[in-house]
C-alpha cells in the first residue's frame, strides 16, 4: 500500500508544484517507486516543471472518464526510473474529478507504488478538497508572509475536517515547508520568522525551509525539478526535506544571515 | 453636525420562535408550556416550517406575552410587510444557532459534530462544551446552550460562540462571542486577548476600541448594567470601561 502525501497551501504561487516535483523526485532517487499527480485540472503546471509537457498524450481526467487506461496516462520520467507523472487535463474543469473516479485511480496506484504525491491546486474549492481527501500525510507550503500563513491555517482546518482520515476519526500528519525564505529580510523583520510561523501561528512541525534562490526559477524554466540542482541552496534544502520526511536527522541550513567576509564588509554586499 | 439621531454599535440579539404545526390549539398549548422560560415582552423572530396565516399567529404569540419583531426568510416572509414586520435573513443572523425558546423540539447540547461545516463539538457535563484543538481560520465552534471552553488558540479568521460564557486558554485572535441569547451575565475570559471582535449579549467592540492595556494580556470582559463592556486585566484587577 502506497503512502499518500498531499502538497497543499491554500494560497497560490507559493511553491506547491515546485515542492511536489522536487519531493517526488527526491523520494524516487532514494529508490521508492513514486508517482506525482497534478490535481490542478484546467491550470496544469506540473508537467512543465517536470519537463514532460511534450509527452502528455492522455491525462488524469481521461483515465477517470474511461477514455484511457491508467498505464497509458502515466508518464515515466526520463532521468529517474522509479518516477512517474500523472498529468492534469488543461481543457477540462475541476468538476471532471469525480469522487469515485479519483478514489479508483488512487486505489490502482496504491497497489503499485510506494508513494503517491498529490499536487493540490490553490484555493479551498473542489480541486483542493479532492486532492487532500485520500492523504495520509500533508506538506503545507507557506511563504513567510501573513496572507500565505493565514491561508495555510485555513487549509489545515479543512484538512482536519474534510479528509478521509478525519471522517474516520483519524488525522493527517502535517509537515510545514517554508519556501522563498530570506534570512536577511527575516532578520530585518520584513518577513515573518520561522518560529513565528511554525510555533506561534500554525503549530505544525517544520520539515524544511527553502531559501529564496535564483535556481528555482531557472530550474522551472528548464523543466528540471530544482532538487536535481545539487549545487544550489534550494536543491539542497529540498533534499533535506526528503531526508527528514524519511526520518533522517538533518541540521537546518540557509536559515541564518551569512556572515560577510572582509571583502564583503569593505565593498558592501551585492 | 446634527446629532438628532445616532446609530450605536449593538448587534441585534433575539430568540427565534419556530412553529412546526398549523393547529392553533397545539401552538397555543406549546407556547403556554414554554412560557415559563420566556421573559415578558421578549423580542422574538418568527419562523415556520410550513405556510401559516401570519395574522393569526401574531395574535397567539402576542397573547402569551412575546413581542414579535420580525420573521425569518421562508414561509412567513411574504406576509410580513402587511403586518409591518421586518424580514431577517437566516445566514446573516449571528444567533441563528440559538433557538432556546423554539417551539420545535429543543436541540440538546450534544449535537453531533458536523464535519462538513468544519464545526466541531465535544460533549462535557452541564451543557459545557470543551474544544481542545487549535481553531483554524474559517472554523467556527458554537455552544448555544451554555459555556464554551477553548483549550487552545483561536486563530485569526475563526470564531468561538457561546450561549453563556466563553473561556479561552490559548490566544484569542479570532471573533470571541458570548451570551448570544442576549444573556447579559455572560463573560469572556481569555489568556491572551488580541481578538478581531468581542461581543457579549450583542454588545460588541472592535480591536481599535479595546483598551491597549488589556491587549495581549489575560483578561476578562463583562457587561455592565448600563450596557458598557468592561475589560479587566486578570493579574492586576485593572478595570477599563468601554462606552458604546
Amino acid at each position: 500500500m502506497a503512502k499518500i502525501v498531499v502538497v497543499t497551501s491554500g494560497k497560490g504561487g507559493v511553491g506547491k508544484t515546485t515542492t511536489s516535483a522536487s519531493f517526488a523526485t527526491g523520494l524516487a532517487k532514494r529508490g521508492f517507486k513514486t508517482v506525482v499527480i497534478d490535481f490542478d485540472v484546467g491550470l496544469r503546471n506540473l508537467d512543465l516543471i517536470m519537463g514532460c509537457e511534450n509527452r502528455v498524450v492522455y491525462d488524469f481526467v481521461d483515465v477517470i472518464t474511461g477514455q484511457a487506461r491508467l498505464s497509458q496516462a502515466l508518464i515515466k520520467d526520463r532521468a529517474i526510473d522509479n518516477l512517474f507523472i500523472l498529468p492534469a487535463s488543461q481543457t477540462k474543469d475541476k468538476d471532471a474529478l469525480s469522487d469515485e473516479g479519483v478514489a479508483s485511480v488512487i486505489e490502482q496506484l496504491s497497489a503499485e507504488f510506494d508513494y503517491i504525491v498529490c499536487d493540490s491546486p490553490a484555493g479551498i474549492e473542489r480541486g483542493a478538497i479532492v486532492a487532500m481527501y485520500h492523504a495520509d500525510e500533508a506538506l503545507i507550503v507557506t511563504n513567510p508572509e501573513i496572507s500565505s500563513v493565514r491561508d495555510s491555517d485555513r487549509i489545515i482546518g479543512v484538512l482536519q475536517s474534510r479528509s478521509k482520515r478525519a471522517e474516520n476519526g483519524d488525522s493527517v500528519r502535517e509537515h510545514l515547508v517554508i519556501t522563498r525564505f530570506n534570512p536577511q529580510r527575516a532578520e530585518n523583520k520584513e518577513m515573518l520568522s520561522i518560529d513565528m510561523i511554525s510555533k506561534d501561528i500554525l503549530k505544525v512541525p517544520l520539515i524544511g525551509v527553502i531559501p529564496e534562490c535564483q535556481s528555482v526559477l531557472e530550474a522551472s524554466n528548464r523543466g528540471i525539478p530544482v532538487i536535481n540542482y545539487e549545487q544550489s541552496e534550494a536543491g539542497q534544502a529540498y533534499d533535506d526535506v526528503v531526508a527528514r520526511f524519511l526520518n533522517e536527522e538533518r541540521p537546518y541550513r540557509f536559515i541564518d544571515v551569512k556572515k560577510k567576509g572582509w571583502f564583503g564588509r569593505i565593498f558592501g554586499d551585492q | 453636525m446634527n446629532e438628532a439621531v445616532k446609530f450605536s454599535g449593538r448587534m441585534l440579539s433575539y430568540s427565534t420562535l419556530t412553529v412546526t404545526s398549523s393547529e392553533v390549539s397545539q401552538i397555543r398549548l406549546a407556547l403556554d408550556e414554554r412560557q415559563r422560560v420566556a421573559a415578558i415582552n421578549m423580542p422574538v423572530v418568527l419562523d415556520a416550517t410550513l405556510k401559516l396565516h401570519l395574522g393569526k399567529l401574531l395574535a397567539i404569540v402576542r397573547d402569551v406575552g412575546l413581542n414579535p419583531i420580525g420573521v425569518h426568510e421562508g414561509h412567513l416572509a411574504e406576509q410580513a410587510p402587511q403586518y409591518k414586520l421586518a424580514v431577517l435573513s437566516k445566514s446573516s443572523s449571528i444567533s441563528s444557532g440559538a433557538k432556546a425558546q423554539s417551539v420545535a423540539p429543543i436541540e440538546a447540547a450534544a449535537r453531533p459534530a458536523d464535519k462538513t461545516t468544519e464545526t466541531t463539538q465535544t460533549q462535557a457535563p452541564l451543557g459545557v462544551v470543551v474544544h481542545s484543538g487549535v481553531m483554524r481560520s474559517g472554523q467556527s465552534v458554537t455552544n448555544p446552550d451554555g459555556d464554551l471552553v477553548i483549550l487552545n488558540d483561536i486563530n485569526a479568521g475563526s470564531e468561538a460562540i457561546a450561549g453563556a460564557s466563553l473561556h479561552v486558554y490559548g490566544r484569542g485572535l479570532g471573533r470571541l462571542i458570548a451570551g448570544i441569547d442576549g444573556n447579559p451575565d455572560a463573560s469572556i475570559y481569555c489568556m491572551h486577548l488580541d481578538p478581531a471582535l468581542v461581543s457579549i449579549a450583542g454588545v460588541f467592540c472592535l480591536p481599535e476600541d479595546i483598551p491597549a492595556d488589556v491587549l495581549k494580556q489575560p483578561a476578562r470582559i463583562h457587561l455592565e448594567k448600563d450596557g458598557a463592556l468592561v475589560f479587566t486585566q486578570i493579574h492586576t484587577g485593572l478595570q477599563l470601561k468601554v462606552n458604546q
